[in-house]
């Protein structure tokens, strides 16, 4: 009896404190906050001219902004550099303001508590983003809501990319074709052409890893898995239908693996491949390459990647960033720093020089003629407003389950059976997905 | 061995050696030969035998080690494994000759129990120390600053166990000699003992630097940012960056061995040396 | 002992007072190494183990008792059966060792007999752990035993080929000499990221074109997962099997992968010449005299080998053959750099995969479990190289 009292008393005082304490919903909780004069760190992933393009915009947030916040930017190395450093960062104690992560990483970060929820930001009255947020692609927003965290906001999408299909145009029409691939069997007809080993020329060359994997899951209309975050669906139809092509075509030779990082990017260059599958962020890298070639400069251009849905099913990466727990200051600071970036005058400039996608609807009239005096690009940014965008799972575990996707893959181009194969990875993926779950 | 041998004989094993030798170098001259080219030339034209022109650049590009020490700023990463590697070679010199000279000169309660137990410790492997040590540093507050690349390293089981091995060859008589003239124990150590061991002072200097400047995976942990990264770390990063960019990594390479391999062959006899009496066994 | 010297001090507080003074320098002069050594060497040890029974994502988790393990291993029954059949042939080897000498002894006859057992029930029940543990590791175990497999023995017979050759009356042995060891002073990252293009798959690159030269069609290399064996079988070995045992055991008859192997050319590169030298010395230090002898006795130069110099030279042997092992255990940074993920794993000796379930997965509690099995195993290894050590090294 004395107990319930006690219990009950304990209870009801808690009530009160949390009521007492729970900030007013119309007032904003950001409104103490004051990030004058705060410094913070961002880690990010890009390098040479993009890395030059972010310093820039952000020097200039730092000499523009009215808070005078000064930002300084560090190259934190590529996406698996970067989170093995933010993983240390976490366990350290010692994490950057900003730091650019994949949704999955977020989940990951998430899983030990290290990241603020930027819904608290963007809905905020005060710093939110109030009206401008109808501006915003809303696909693109609600990737970085995570199910598994119970619907919080683990990062905020500075820019898209998609991966396409990068084809020699001149290659194909002195083959006699007039366009790219549509389906899968015009890719296999095309491949098979122009595969010469005497010449060292080949059709495609396979990245195995696994956002490439994702692609050819989603143009056979197929998912990897399953929406609600129970786990992940790797013994699909769809799935069992792109190893099984890609295992044809890489053993009659009409493809070939990829020998190092970004490799095929000089192989294309040099007329020794005619398919690569890459990020349309690459589509700078590949002007860059193509003008160093043997054979000097041809035409070449980008599509979508061969699907049998009836719009073309693309991925779409999305690295965000996201903000690290710290001190209200710095968080907030941090969330300037990112709406600054997305206004549509650095997200321009940033286009222009990455080739990445804007997330707002408005940049496109900053971009002037720019979409016109670059094709390639504009082709890409009109598959991003026609197409059927996916991304791949946000869920924690998730970078694990790739490695595994990656083997598996490799495993079945190297002879293994498709089926033994899709069992075993569909049963490690998702014992990672229980392992890794928060 | 016995003497004699006939010229036949001889001719083939200096054959043999040669053939050998030319394996030991050919990774360097493709190391040399593909830092001068471009970057299409390094994909279409390009031969496994060193006498073929295809081999070698047709034009050398000298602009590429210019690029690659700027992308992967060895300038700073040169600055941060010179630093890190003089504090801990000072270190290890400074902890093994104290604790040679107290092993093998003087008596305590203890001894040989406490020696027994540090040399025990050589047999565990970096491995297991790897997760623990990360943990502690981490909490520690040392991550990404120079602590944690140097104050794990600054006493060593092995240097003590290679000098103790030598001091305990010093006659004691000498030390005696001193303590009657009031001497401490200290300088004994620093006026006796050390002008005396300059050979073996030299192996574990050379030994310990040769170690922490090639270290990678312990600096590959606990390194964020450039701000301390050591040389392993930089290139390891510029080799992934670089990727498909042969022709930079291989600069990149050169670059990271060209002061080692100038150092050797002015040093030659002593490196030799010192290997060789790291190897020696009571 | 010091000798008897004249003193006027009164013996006793005198030889306390020194005794004590001793006693405080050297506590003081270890201090520094003691301190540095406990805290980073040892303590771990003791720490990892903690680690090793949590759940340990970045940050601490929940205490998980032998979960961890229990993970490892898969099924604690077949652990035990498999320790048994090791203590059987632990106790095998003792009783035959023992035996050796007394000849028709019951040692011998019940030493041979447990070792038959010992063996069948460990190619028995291996198969069975193996597929209830964690495939990873296993995986892993049986790289790291190719892997040294592989290196050791072959770097040990290439330096004494080397060290012999050198030995004779040949011009410019010093230029030889530097050469040789070339590839061990420089840093083996930069090295291996020049081997990564010698083996790429490309069909022009180097490794490519050595075998074009050959006439063989260009192979994958660092990318190749499949066993050398069975690509030297021309692909026909069977290497599945319905039968969990003989699924396990043709695991093993593949061979190291061609990844695996490409490493191992860089490890032969490397060292060579290291343990060239290193021999060098001990070839030195056999005395002229018996040589000399044998030549009187009129013996064959197989025979001066294999009785005279191998002998001798069994101390730099175990020595290089001590370091080649725990060589083998702590390779890192050219594994880090040559490995590629299309080989699945099959590069990755212990230290490595435990380095990217620590790292890369970021799961230290796991790690640290696996590397608790990594120590105990070099421990074993160690112990049971200091008994044969005993045994076969001949002194002077």
């Amino acid at each position: 009896m004395k107990r319930q009292i006690l219990f009950i008393t304990v209870g009801l005082l808690l009530a009160a404190a949390l009521c007492w304490g729970s900030p007013n919903g119309e007032e904003s909780a950001l409104q103490e906050v004051d990030p004058t004069g705060v410094e913070i760190t961002y880690w990010h992933q890009f390098t040479r001219f993009q890395q030059e393009t972010l310093e820039a915009l952000v020097e200039e947030f730092n000499n523009t902004n009215q808070w005078n916040i000064k930002v300084t930017p560090e190259f934190g190395g590529r996406y698996d550099d970067l989170y093995n450093k933010m993983v240390t960062a976490i366990a350290a104690g010692r994490v950057p303001d900003l730091v650019a992560a994949y949704q999955n990483e977020a989940a990951a970060y998430q899983a030990s508590g290290a990241l603020a929820d930027i819904n608290d930001y963007i809905d905020d009255p005060q710093w939110g983003l109030g009206d401008e947020r109808s501006d915003y692609f809303e696909g693109f927003l609600q990737q970085d809501v995570n199910a598994q965290f119970g619907g919080a906001r683990l990062g905020f999408p500075p820019n898209r990319s998609l991966e396409l299909l990068f084809y020699n145009l001149d290659w194909l029409e002195q083959m006699g074709f007039s366009g790219p691939p549509k389906n899968w069997d015009e890719f296999y007809q095309m491949c098979r052409k122009a595969t010469n080993p005497a010449e060292n020329q080949y059709g495609y060359a396979i990245n195995t890893g696994a956002s490439n994997v994702f692609a050819q899951v989603i143009s056979r209309g197929g998912e990897v898995a399953k929406a609600d975050g129970s786990g992940y669906t790797y013994n699909t139809r769809q799935m069992r239908d792109s190893m099984a092509f890609m295992k044809r075509l890489y053993g009659e030779k009409f493809s070939r693996k990829i020998a190092e990082p970004y490799g095929e990017q000089n192989d294309f260059a040099n007329w020794k491949v005619l398919f690569t599958m890459s990020s349309t962020a690459g589509l700078p890298y590949y002007d860059g390459s193509v003008a160093k070639g043997e054979q000097g400069p041809f035409d070449w251009s980008v599509a979508a990647v061969p699907h049998t849905t009836a719009r073309p099913a693309l991925d779409i990466y999305g690295a965000s960033v996201s903000i690290p727990k710290s001190t209200p200051q710095r968080q907030l600071a941090a969330w300037l720093l990112v709406k600054y970036l997305t206004q549509p005058g650095p997200q321009a400039k940033w286009v222009e020089a990455t080739n990445y996608f804007p997330v707002r609807k408005s940049t496109a009239a900053q971009l002037g003629d720019y979409l016109s005096k670059n094709p390639n690009y504009k082709i890409a940014y009109d598959l991003l407003l026609n197409s059927d965008a996916k991304a791949e799972p946000p869920f924690a575990g998730y970078s694990e389950v790739r490695d595994a996707v990656e083997a598996a893959f490799n495993k079945i181009l190297d002879g293994a059976d498709i089926d033994a194969t899709l069992r075993d990875l569909d049963a490690e993926a998702n014992k990672i997905h229980r392992e890794a779950a928060p | 061995m016995v003497k004699e041998r006939s010229p036949w004989l001889q001719a083939v094993l200096l054959l043999l050696l040669i053939l050998g030798a030319f394996v030991s170098i050919i990774p360097f001259l493709f190391m040399v030969s593909h830092s001068l080219k471009t970057i299409a030339e390094t994909i279409t034209r390009s031969s496994a035998i060193p006498f073929d022109p295809k081999f070698w650049p047709r034009v050398p590009q000298w602009s590429n080690y210019r690029v690659a020490w700027q992308e992967a700023r060895f300038g700073l990463y040169f600055r941060n494994s010179v630093i890190i590697t003089a504090i801990t070679v000072g270190g290890i010199v400074f902890t093994s000759s104290l604790s040679a000279y107290a092993f093998a000169k003087l008596r305590f309660v203890g001894r040989d129990l406490i020696f027994t137990i540090l040399l025990s410790t050589l047999m565990i492997p970096q491995t297991v120390l790897l997760i623990p040590n990360f943990i502690i540093v981490a909490k520690l507050g040392w991550i990404d600053r120079l602590p944690a690349l140097t104050v794990p390293f600054l006493a060593s089981a092995f240097h003590i166990f290679l000098l103790r091995q030598f001091f305990s060859q010093i006659p004691n008589e000498l030390i005696e000699v001193a303590k009657i003239d009031g001497a401490t124990h200290l300088r004994s150590l620093i006026s006796i003992v050390l002008p005396l061991s300059k050979a073996p002072i030299f192996t574990v200097v050379f030994l310990s630097f040769i170690y922490t400047w090639n270290l990678l995976q312990w600096p590959l942990v606990v390194t964020q940012t450039p701000r301390w990264r050591p040389i392993t770390v930089g290139l390891s990063m510029f080799i992934t960056e670089a990727g498909p960019e042969t022709h930079l990594r291989m600069a990149g390479a050169v670059i990271a061995v060209l002061p080692v391999i100038t150092v050797y062959f002015i040093a030659q006899r002593q490196f030799t040396e010192a290997i060789t009496r790291s190897g020696l066994k009571e | 002992m010091p000798r008897q010297r004249v003193s006027l001090q009164p013996r006793r507080s005198g030889r306390r007072a020194r005794a004590a003074s001793e006693n405080l320098t050297g506590y003081l002069f270890i201090f520094p190494s003691v301190l540095l050594i406990s805290v980073f060497g040892i303590f771990p040890v003791f720490f990892t183990l903690y680690v090793s029974l949590h759940k340990w994502r970045i940050k601490r988790g929940r205490f998980i008792g032998l979960a961890n393990y229990r993970e490892m291993f898969g099924s604690p029954l077949y652990l035990l059966l498999v320790i048994a059949a090791l203590a059987c042939i632990a106790l095998a080897v003792y009783l035959i060792g023992r035996a050796r000498g007394k000849r028709g002894s019951l040692s011998a006859g019940s030493g041979v007999f447990l070792l038959v057992i010992g063996l069948a029930a460990l190619a028995l029940l291996l198969p069975y752990l193996a597929r209830a543990g964690d495939k990873g590791m296993f995986t892993s175990l049986r790289v790291t035993v190719w892997y040294s497999l592989g290196t050791v023995p072959v770097q040990l017979a290439l330096g004494l080929l080397l060290a012999s050759f050198l030995y004779q009356k040949i011009p410019a042995k010093q230029v030889f000499r530097v050469i040789y060891l070339l590839p061990y002073i420089v840093p083996s990252v930069a090295s291996a990221a020049v081997f990564e293009r010698l083996f790429s798959l490309k069909p022009e690159s180097f490794a490519n074109q050595v075998l074009a030269l050959f006439g063989r069609p260009p192979a994958q290399w660092l990318l190749e997962p499949k066993g050398i064996f069975f690509l030297l079988s021309g692909e026909r070995m069977a290497v599945v099997s319905e039968s969990v045992i003989a699924d396990y055991w043709l695991s093993w008859a593949q061979g190291p992968s061609l990844a695996l192997v490409s490493i191992m050319f860089f490890n032969w590169w490397v060292f060579v010449g290291y343990n060239a030298l290193i021999y060098t010395n001990g070839l030195s230090n056999i005395p002229r005299q018996l040589y000399e002898a044998a030549e009187v006795d009129g013996a064959g130069k197989l025979a001066v080998f294999f009785k005279i110099t191998l002998p001798m030279l069994s101390p730099t042997t175990y020595f290089l053959t001590l370091l080649g092992i725990i060589g083998t255990f702590k390779a890192f940074a050219h594994i880090y750099v040559l490995r590629h993920p299309a080989a699945r794993g099959e590069v990755d000796p212990m230290s490595v995969q435990i380095f990217f379930t620590f790292f890369r997965k970021s799961r230290f509690g796991y790690a640290a479990a696996l590397s608790l099995l990594l120590f105990a195993i070099v421990l074993v290894l160690t112990l049971v190289q200091r008994r044969i050590m005993k045994e076969r090294v001949h002194y002077g």
